[in-house]
């Protein structure tokens, strides 16, 4: 069976284990891209497209280790080059699979295949529904002694980097100047936004109080057509209103 | 309108002194000091805003353009009409929705032209009658009968006229009702003829030779003409030229025929008992006692023409009252209001009263006159200070005229009290409906529960009662005799205000109003076949267990105890005294609701001996019941349950408070809805086993052994949220945050172990404990995390916060949720329906497949708060059923193009952040999800709401519209045969709650034993079912945690969703629903460009992507494995 390519991409199908009836159509290319990022080397990496929700990492790795020893397999919910640093936000759904190879020729390889193992073998069994949920559950139970002495190596390390830090902070830097904060004797408007605001709003506030409301008559008319234009607004609001709400059969009592 | 064109130049010199003045809140200030003294304290009201918060929206509308425009200067008519509406309506928007509402009402001039040339003809005929004739006496089928014999001489009538012309028709559901009066002369008749129903029979026999004559000349279809079982020489036909109208026909004796005084209530017109109903009653004592019902009726036909004259000539030049008039008629309609016994003649009458007490003033808006005569029912007790139309009635006629009646309003002749036939509970009620619709009016700009809104008995009142086939006799010999000789001539009357007594005297203060409904001739001379009763109950009194009577050694207590017969029992009290009661015993809040029943259910059977009669009350509330659970203490329909958990989380607060930890815990707030009783069904403590087949449990937490046959019960979880005295030592550093506040829980699980022996675990960044045999989960909620995740710099260096995915995922489920839940567990304390109400709504939508997913259970909850605090002109509900009624009505109603949902808990939003939102609403609708809900903790994103799409909207729209039909159709409708007494009625209920299948392109069958909350589904209909024993919690039975919430169907639909949620929509019922109904996408099933955006799911054929719906099955099956039993594939 001479198979399908569409845009540079080769069309292999996949089935979840021996016994299932139909298939997936995987899209593979060879990775492409202008930056290279160290974790997806263009020219041992594999790109593919429409990943099944439920295919694993693992079982990735098995899948393709026929064209030759696979070093990681990496899944994103979209498309990107660069390096993956956020490894905490879950891929979930159909996904799209990096799967990067120890040698080069193994792309080349992978791309001449026709047909692909099944994802669940016996020996990389793909755990699916009740099984996988049970299993996530009695691994969510978690053993305090364990979280506790985890909690305490992190805090350690982290109070150790603070102190660093903040020796480095009341050190003058090399150029001699010193960092303002707005604590001290001395202490600076503090950089915030807000602040910032409210700042703005007083400068404001004390502008207008240098002029007089009423005075002038030219103010009067002012404030009156003011006054008419509200009215006028307040006026052709009612109407569209009232239009909305008759279209929508608000004044039909039967 | 033209009238109104008029008022407002008379108003024109007026404004343009104002405008001048440039003082306007003097000039409104003016205008409610000439209108009615009542009206000044309403726009105080208004204006008092302190301490309210206030949300600035920008202004993003508003191009330079539509400025200009706006400041262009005004032309002198301009400027009045927009000055005029400040002064005479509310608003503009008011001001818009009136003349609407009147324009849609206003009778077509094409009917008017059909009905005069009719007339017309009518008229012709009618003078063409020979001068005299005699008409023999036959004996009709008629009902009426009368001592008079022989032949009647029949006159030419003196005149024929259209009485109700000057409101040009009277306004009906799809017919235009107009009444015509023939009068005839006075030589008809003879002296005595106010006897026994001599003249009526005249009147009758002329009536029909008339009808005779116009059926000659064609102008009578004689199908389409019904005499009404009533007293009256009435004729109803429909024209034969159009349908829509409708003609009563009236024969009366012509003006000065009778001395008015005759009628008087005290006078009697009758000398024996003409009528089969009365026939025990000794004529001799019939002509002694005063008849005034009977004259009533006389008194009605006699005063008829020359009071609809006087109504005529003196609104005629009041446009506006005629606008208004028109529009209280539609009021009164919507509410069933002008069916018993609150007639247009009274309603004429009572405007006719305000503007000759200058109450009401040519000047005034139909508005203003609407607001006037509103407020003049309110404020006013007719029986107790009865009103007439002329000024100087002396105090001893008023005196004679309330032996007599109830409530009391002359008519100008002093002789006809025009409220004869109102009913003191009618009249009532009218009074209520009176006093909403004056606050419904001051508190929203809008009139559409006003005038547009069906007002039915299902959702005015709280309860229903009806009879059928009522055995009057039975009801009859319970009336004294006194009393018989007073209705004697309107058995009807007699018959409900008879059941009424009785009704009120075992209810007492347990009902606020009890209304008869829906029938039509009040003075009908047979007995009532079918009755109906609406009430409202006093939620202050309704639901007590005791009811106290008298002291036992009284006379009154004998009394008591005579009426309750063998309910009644003799008690101690407190301070001592021994009085007579009668005992409800009750264990939950379900069965305090069914007193009421219980009550009329011994009065109508052992009281009136009536048997064939149902109590509409609440026939939903089943379907909140555990049915499958035998639970340890009784749960009723949930709010037991909640009671418990709130105790239970009372205790262990106080042990969590009272922990020694770095930090003090300062608060903890509840953020689950069990706390506001609108969870439907709370958790239920218990206890938990392990081993066996399912779990086993090697430390402190059961857990699920990897082959299951059967998924154990579902364990909810209680959210619950941790606050901590502030500190200024957390972290800066997210990561560190999240390692300290699992060190806190690490702390708080030590110690609640240490001290307190209860069991915890900290699980997902969450503490589990597990206590009095519930699971309560625990976050820990620190300011500082939010405004970490908030954090960012500018351009220019400064520090800003702005909101972030995350960071308003805490602040929801952290911060806003409780608060929200603090609120409303306020709203159930003061409105107790809340809860259950709440708890039907989400039973009814969860069961037609809309789960969380698609409109979540907090955003359902809010929307039935929002029906709670929203300004109505409905009165408070005070059962769940009723509240569940009027949400189903509002969804059909509910237009999310134009509407947003305000639930206002404590009046904290201001007027301000409201015409604000208002504006910005209208001009960019669509920047604003579907349904948008803002509350006083969630002013601008509607969080709860957001994911809710338009056509879930739509589609509960269309649920709710077939429900709300079915219910009416089924259980409320005139005249049908059902009785929903039988035990097979419950299923017909039941039936609302089953889905529909059909339309679903999958359906995805569960094992039902892979269902944890199999035991929460609704038993269908003749399904077998078997109830399972939860054990009463024992601390040493049950020491560890639970498997909790754990539910692979939730799994399931999550992977589904996050896999296929853009292929497919999924439906589920989580209540123990089996199926998950699968609808493909239309959009994604047409065959797509390759790209690589586009592959998801999908194959390629001839180089075009399809959507691989066989794999995509296969997926179903593989995800689901072990709980899917089959996928169905539908048409």
């Amino acid at each position: 069976m001479k198979s399908k390519t569409i845009k540079g991409f080769k069309v292999i199908p996949i089935q979840f284990s021996a016994t299932s009836s139909s298939q997936h159509d995987l899209f593979i290319k060879q990775h492409t891209a202008h930056n290279q990022a160290a974790d997806k080397p263009v020219d041992r990496t594999l790109f593919i497209l429409n990943v099944p929700p439920y295919a694993t990492e693992n079982s990735f790795k098995a899948v393709f280790s026929c064209a030759g020893p696979v070093k990681n397999v990496i899944f994103q919910n979209k498309p990107q080059s660069s390096e993956t640093t956020d490894k905490t936000s879950q891929v979930t759904g159909f996904k799209v699979a990096y799967v990067v190879f120890e040698k080069p020729a193994s792309v080349q390889k992978a791309l001449s295949l026709t047909s692909l193992e099944p994802l669940s073998t016996e020996d990389h069994p793909v755990e699916t529904g009740l099984k996988k949920w049970i299993k996530e559950y009695n691994s969510s139970i978690s053993n305090q002694e364990e979280l506790q002495k985890s909690i305490d190596i992190f805090m350690a390390k982290y109070d150790k980097e603070q102190k660093k830090l903040k020796q480095q902070e009341k050190q003058t830097d090399d150029g001699g100047w010193t960092v303002v904060t707005k604590k001290g004797r001395n202490p600076g408007v503090s950089r915030k936004k807000s602040v910032e605001d409210k700042i703005t709003e007083k400068n404001e506030k004390a502008e207008k109080r240098k002029y007089l409301d009423d005075f002038y008559v030219f103010q009067k008319r002012e404030a009156k057509m003011k006054r008419v234009a509200e009215m006028r607004k307040e006026f052709e609001q009612a109407k569209k209103k009232v239009e909305a709400m008759k279209q929508a059969r608000k004044f039909k009592p039967y | 309108m033209e009238n109104n064109n008029k008022n407002k130049k008379e108003m024109e010199s007026d404004i343009s002194e104002d405008t001048s003045n440039n003082d306007e809140q003097h000039n409104s200030e003016d205008i409610s000091d000439n209108e009615d003294s009542y009206n000044t304290q309403d726009s105080a009201n208004v204006k008092h805003n302190k301490n309210k918060r206030k949300v600035h929206f920008v202004d993003e509308i508003n191009p330079k353009r539509s400025k200009m425009e706006l400041l262009k200067p005004p032309t002198a008519e301009e400027l009045t009409n927009l000055q005029e509406t400040q002064h005479l309506y509310k608003s503009h928007l008011f001001r818009f929705q009136m003349e609407e509402m009147l324009k849609s009402i206003r009778i077509k001039q094409k009917y008017k032209t059909i009905f005069e040339t009719w007339f017309d003809k009518v008229k012709q005929v009618v003078g063409s009658l020979p001068e005299s004739k005699e008409l023999h006496l036959s004996a009709s089928g008629d009902h009426l009968k009368t001592d008079y014999e022989g032949a009647i001489r029949f006159v030419r009538p003196e005149n024929c006229t259209a009485v109700n012309m000057h409101r040009m028709f009277t306004v009906q559901e799809t017919e235009i009702i107009v009444d015509v009066v023939i009068s005839m002369p006075k030589v008809c008749f003879l002296e005595k003829d106010y006897l026994n129903n001599r003249y009526t029979v005249k009147c009758k026999h002329c009536l029909q030779y008339i009808r005779k004559k116009l059926q000659k000349a064609k102008l009578v279809d004689s199908k389409l003409a019904i005499y009404p079982t009533s007293q009256y020489a009435l004729l109803q036909l429909t024209l034969p030229s159009s349908e829509k109208i409708k003609v009563n026909l009236h024969v009366i004796p012509a003006q000065n025929t009778f001395k008015l005084s005759r009628f008087e209530p005290d006078k009697s017109n009758l000398r024996s008992s003409l009528l089969n109903s009365f026939k025990d009653l000794d004529s001799n004592k019939i002509r002694d006692n005063g008849t005034p019902y009977y004259n009533s009726v006389l008194l009605h036909e006699l005063t008829l023409a020359v009071n609809y004259e006087y109504v005529e000539n003196t609104v005629q030049e009041y446009q506006s009252v005629k606008d208004a008039i028109q529009l209280l008629q539609l009021w009164q309609q919507k509410r069933g209001l002008h069916l018993n016994g609150f007639s247009n003649n009274l309603l004429n009458h009572v405007v006719l009263y305000l503007i000759l007490r200058q109450k009401i003033y040519r000047e005034m808006s139909s508005y203003h006159v609407l607001r006037n005569i509103w407020m003049f029912l309110h404020k006013t007790n007719w029986h107790q200070e009865p009103i007439s139309i002329n000024k100087n009635v002396s105090n001893d006629k008023f005196n004679m005229f309330r032996k007599y009646y109830d409530v009391i309003f002359l008519d100008k002749s002093d002789s006809y009290n025009l409220a004869a036939f109102l009913s003191l509970d009618v009249y009532m009620k009218v009074k209520n409906e009176a006093e909403l619709a004056l606050k419904y009016l001051e508190e929203t700009d809008f009139i559409f529960e006003l005038f547009k809104l069906n007002i039915c008995p299902q959702v005015q009142y709280d309860a229903l009662l009806r009879f059928k086939d009522v055995e009057c006799a039975n009801v009859y010999s319970t009336v004294e005799d006194s009393v018989k000789y007073k209705y004697i001539g309107c058995p009807q009357f007699l018959i409900i205000i008879q059941i009424l007594k009785i009704l009120k005297k075992g209810l007492s203060n347990r009902v606020l109003h009890i209304v008869p409904l829906e029938y039509n001739d009040i003075e009908g001379i047979t007995f009532p076949n079918d009755i109906t009763f609406g009430l409202t109950l006093n939620s202050a009194n309704a639901f007590d267990n005791i009811e106290k009577g008298p002291p036992s050694n009284h006379p009154e207590g004998i009394e008591f105890r005579r009426f309750w017969g063998e309910l009644a029992e003799c008690r101690r009290f407190m301070d001592g005294s021994i009085c007579e009661i009668v005992h409800f015993p009750t264990n939950t809040l379900h069965e305090k609701r069914q007193i009421f029943k219980k009550i009329i259910d011994f009065l109508v059977t052992k009281k009136l001996k009536l048997n064939n009669y149902q109590i509409i009350s609440d026939v939903f509330e089943e379907t909140l019941i555990l049915e499958n659970y035998v639970t340890p203490f009784p749960t009723g329909t949930g709010e037991e349950a909640s009671l418990k958990v709130i105790s239970v989380f009372d205790e262990l607060s106080k042990i969590l408070r009272g922990l020694t930890l770095p930090l003090s815990i300062t608060g903890i707030q509840g953020a689950s809805e069990i706390f506001s009783y609108t969870s439907l069904f709370p958790p239920v403590s218990t206890n938990y086993k392990w081993g066996g087949k399912m779990t086993s449990c090697p430390e402190d937490c059961i857990i699920l052994k990897q082959k299951l046959g059967t998924i154990p019960k579902y364990v909810e979880s209680i959210d619950c949220v941790i606050h901590l005295a502030n500190s200024s030592k957390w972290p800066n550093d997210l990561n560190a945050i999240h390692s300290l506040k699992n060190g806190f829980y690490l702390e708080i699980s030590k110690l609640l172990k240490e001290d307190h022996q209860i069991v915890s675990n900290i699980k997902l960044d969450c503490l589990y404990v597990f206590y009095e045999g519930l699971v309560f989960r625990f976050s820990l909620y620190l300011p500082k995390e939010v405004s970490i995740l908030k954090k960012f710099t500018t351009l220019n260096g400064s520090t800003a916060f702005e909101e972030t995915v995350q960071s308003v995922k805490i602040e929801k489920s952290l911060h806003i949720l409780p608060k929200t839940i603090g609120a409303l567990h306020g709203l159930q304390k003061q409105m107790e329906t809340f809860g259950a109400s709440t708890g039907l709504i989400k039973r009814w939508l969860r069961s037609h497949l809309i789960d969380e997913c698609h409109i979540s259970d907090i955003a359902v909850t809010l929307l039935n708060a929002y029906l709670y605090l929203r300004p109505t002109a409905y009165s408070r509900p005070n059962l769940p059923q009723v509240a569940f009624l009027r949400f189903l009505q509002f969804m059909m109603e509910f237009d999310c193009n134009l509407q947003y949902i305000v639930v206002d808990f404590n009046n904290e939003i201001t007027k301000e952040t409201l015409s604000d939102l208002d504006e910005r609403f209208q001009t960019s609708r669509e920047k604003f999800p579907p349904l948008f809900i803002i509350t006083s903790y969630d002013m601008k994103d509607s969080l709860f709401s957001k994911s809710c799409a338009k056509e879930t909207l739509k589609r509960m729209s269309l649920l709710a519209k077939t429900t709300f039909d079915y219910i009416s159709s089924s259980f409320f409708k005139k005249n049908e045969v059902n009785n929903l007494l039988m035990p097979q009625s419950l299923n017909s209920i039941k039936e609302l709650f089953i889905p529909n299948l059909e339309g679903y392109n999958l359906l995805i069958h569960i094992k039902p034993l892979m269902n944890p909350r199999r035991y929460q589904r609704l038993n269908y209909p003749n399904a077998e079912s078997s109830k399972v024993q939860l054990e009463k919690y024992d601390k040493d039975q049950s020491t560890k945690m639970p498997v909790v919430d754990f539910n692979p169907i939730e799994k399931y639909l999550t992977e589904l969703r996050q896999a296929y949620g853009n292929v497919a929509l999924f439906f589920h019922d989580p209540y123990g629903g089996n199926v998950i109904g699968v609808l493909w996408n239309p959009a994604e099933q047409e065959e797509k460009e390759f790209k690589v955006s586009h592959v998801e799911g999908r194959m390629l054929k001839s180089n075009k992507l399809h959507l691989n719906t066989e794999a995509i099955i296969e997926d179903f099956y593989l995800m689901g494995e072990n709980i899917v039993r089959e996928i169905k594939l539908q048409r």
